[in-house]
């Protein structure tokens, strides 16, 4: 009897990834719960005081103390739901080697951070909040500039990775990386998408 | 074999000391990745805020005990040191030193070959340290609740924030260790007890510090720019409180349980009874540890929410079911009454006395609630994690300072500590009890109390004396000649598998684990009853 012994892998299939621990990945989602339970505790405190200030008979936003302009911050829950897609298509790209599109992402991205960057200045210099005289202002600003912080540390992150993966360091093989930065940055814009909802929208 | 997809071998291995660094030994010290001298470093300062700490309850319990006949510390500070005395209790000492030992201990045990991400761990340890010496120093010249500088309230807040991030990255560190670097074959269900129980302790710590930090950031603002949020310096405490109370106290004695779960089934010759459900309630006491919701300052109703009370009164229950473990692990095996054993045994004894004390504090209609019922309580919580320490540190000597501390001392300070630890809860829960407030100036001392403070204050003197006698042995150097076994007490986990102390890498070929308990070598009896 003839036995036929077919090669089942193709030649030219690609060995596959070694193994290796998520180390980087399991730590950004940690840091990135963290970051989150920080947001948690301030969201906390400000529905906290919005509560007890409208049962006491008052206004959360007094007359003549500030604005909460939501036109401003709508254009910035889009920008950066935008860059979300963005980043995540440098990511696919990034993990099947495509480095035209991964170029074209990250430069979209870069673009989007900025334009964040620039429209919260110009918010915060609408709101007009004195921080000494209100508590609304404390707790607005805490949190407002809070995320801001943290999406510029987003940012700062995805850029390093994106250098990194322009000098052929992070490749389809290994690419833990950049979906640990990716993971941060979406949990940014999720952090803003609260905000907008539990300050800008609900006010 | 079980192969887990987190082998270590690509894990960075970093632990090989710096070779001939521009500043020589200090910027080894300062550039270290090694995780077990990054443990130590934790393990060195923050023994030295134990003692600090518990020398203001001491000087706190003295003046507890009359309103008018002991007057030690000045009215004006009178609160600077109770705040101290707790944030250095919790934050200077009990969460970093467990961290430490988990730093030189979870690597060996999960059997990777450092811990992960060694730099941030450094970078925990130095950031811990710079924050702690500059909430001291905020202290000292006159800030933090109840100051009267104003910018030295603003460093206390700022340096307390720094403090709460450093820790929540060091439990980074090791929850990643954990969870990636596990031997092959090292599934979750296989960890060791106390390295599991630093993942559940660690998780908490990250998702509660970052909640401490907020309020912190927020204290901050509000304080530098106009004080319209919390008003003066002394309403900030209340704002903190909760961090150093129940709920939230038992973060910091998760890992006793770990402790306990390790050290009882070495001694007793056996194997762990009923592993998992071990695991289940450490996991379920570090659920119940989570206090961030519980902040009354922000809703004083809270203590009488079904939630609050359910939270107490359950969180004697996974205690007692380790306990139970334990005491049957001892009932099948042959125990040897060896220091760590004592010291665990009564580790988990004070830690189960403040759960009980705990349930009780959260029934209604006691009225407890600030009350000195807390204070004992929290202090029973503490001690506990205290005597847990010393009993990891006696147990795990070999592979933290590399040799077998004395046996003498640590079988005498087990009987003292809980003597102690009684001495020094024991009479303000009574206190508690008889309507003592938990107020400091000690203006607010209830007439027909003062014996019990007393006592209180000599319970506090003790366990000041078991610290230190503690510290003496830790430190004081081997014979000449002495050789560390690599073993020394017949260890189950893979950390007794090394040298004493390890070598940079930890091990020199990679473990392969196919049981809970890899280097434990049951007889056939027990191995035909399992």
């Amino acid at each position: 009897m003839t036995v036929t012994v077919y090669d089942i892998v193709p030649g030219d299939v690609v060995a596959p990834a070694p193994a290796r621990p998520r180390v980087l990945l399991v730590g950004t989602a940690l840091v990135t719960a963290a970051v989150l339970a920080v947001f948690a505790g301030l969201i906390g405190v400000y529905a906290n005081q919005r509560a007890a200030t409208i049962a006491g008979g008052d206004e959360w936003i007094p007359g003549g103390a500030g604005t909460i302009p939501l036109t401003p911050a709508s254009v910035m829950f889009v920008t950066l739901v935008m860059s979300s897609i963005v980043v995540q298509w440098a990511h696919y790209a990034i993990v099947r080697d495509d480095r035209r599109n991964a170029y074209i992402a990250f430069g979209l991205a870069a673009v989007l951070a900025a334009a964040f960057i620039n429209q919260a200045a110009f918010l915060f210099g609408e709101m007009g909040w004195v921080i000494a005289d209100s508590v609304q202002a404390v707790l607005i600003y805490a949190i407002a500039g809070g995320q801001l912080a943290m999406f510029a540390v987003a940012v700062v992150f995805l850029a390093l990775m994106a250098l990194r993966a322009f000098g052929g360091q992070i490749t389809s093989r290994d690419h833990e990386a950049i979906s640990a930065a990716a993971l941060f940055w979406h949990a940014s814009v999720l952090v803003y998408a609260v905000v907008w909802t539990a300050v800008y929208q609900i006010k | 074999m079980t192969i887990t997809d987190t082998p270590p071998e690509a894990a960075t291995a970093v632990d090989a000391e710096p070779e001939a660094l521009p500043f020589g030994e200090l910027g080894a010290l300062v550039g270290t990745g090694e995780h077990a001298r990054i443990g130590r470093m934790f393990l060195g300062f923050s023994l030295f805020f134990a003692v600090a700490s518990f020398v203001a309850q001491l000087l706190l319990d003295l003046e507890r005990i009359s309103a008018d006949a002991v007057d030690v510390l000045d009215v004006d500070i009178l609160f600077q040191v109770f705040t101290a005395q707790r944030v250095g209790l919790v934050l200077g000492f009990a969460l970093p030193a467990l961290l430490g030992l988990a730093m030189v201990v979870v690597p060996l045990q999960v059997g990777a070959r450092t811990v992960a991400f060694p730099r941030a761990a450094n970078l925990a340890f130095w950031g811990w340290l710079l924050g702690a010496a500059l909430v001291v120093a905020g202290y000292l010249v006159g800030g933090g609740p109840g100051g009267t500088d104003l910018r030295g309230t603003d460093l206390w807040l700022a340096a307390l924030v720094l403090v709460a991030a450093s820790l929540a990255l060091g439990a980074v560190c090791v929850v990643t260790t954990v969870l990636t670097l596990r031997a092959p074959g090292m599934t979750l269900r296989r960890t060791p007890l106390f390295a599991f129980s630093m993942f559940v302790a660690g998780s908490v710590w990250i998702l509660t510090l970052p909640v401490l930090a907020a309020n912190l950031l927020l204290a901050y603002l509000d304080h530098r720019h106009g004080q319209v949020l919390f008003g003066v310096n002394a309403n900030l405490w209340p704002q903190l409180q909760w961090a150093f109370g129940q709920p939230q106290i038992y973060v910091v004695a998760i890992p006793v349980l770990g402790i306990v779960a390790d050290v009882i089934p070495v001694f007793a010759g056996a194997r762990q009874r009923l592993y998992g459900v071990a695991m289940s309630a450490i996991g379920a006491f570090g659920v119940l540890a989570i206090g961030a919701w519980a902040q009354t300052a922000y809703a004083p109703d809270l203590v009488g929410e079904p939630l609050f009370i359910a939270f107490g009164l359950a969180a004697v229950l996974p205690v007692l079911l380790v306990i139970a473990l334990g005491a049957e692990t001892l009932r099948s095996g042959r125990p040897r009454t060896d220091g760590p054993l004592l010291l665990a045994l009564v580790a988990g004894l004070v830690l189960l006395l403040a759960t009980a004390a705990g349930a009780v504090h959260v029934i209604e209609p006691l009225e407890l609630v600030g009350t000195t019922w807390g204070t004992g309580q929290m202090e029973l919580t503490v001690l506990a994690a205290v005597l847990g320490l010393f009993a990891g540190l006696q147990y795990w000597a070999p592979k933290v300072v590399g040799r077998v501390l004395g046996e003498g001392p640590a079988k005498g300070l087990a009987p003292l500590g809980l003597v102690a630890a009684v001495l020094a809860a024991v009479p303000l829960l009574a206190a508690g009890a008889l309507d003592q407030p938990d107020t400091i100036p000690a203006g607010a001392v209830r007439d027909g109390v003062e014996a019990l403070n007393l006592v209180a204050a000599v319970g506090t003197g003790l366990v000041l004396l078991v610290v230190l006698a503690f510290i003496a042995n830790l430190v004081r150097p081997a014979p000449a000649g002495t050789d560390t076994p690599d073993d020394p007490w017949g260890g189950h986990t893979l950390e007794w598998s090394t040298t004493s102390p390890p070598a940079p890498g930890n091990f020199a070929e990679l473990p392969v684990v196919t049981d809970e308990r890899p280097l434990f070598s049951e007889t056939a009896e027990e191995a035909s009853a399992r």
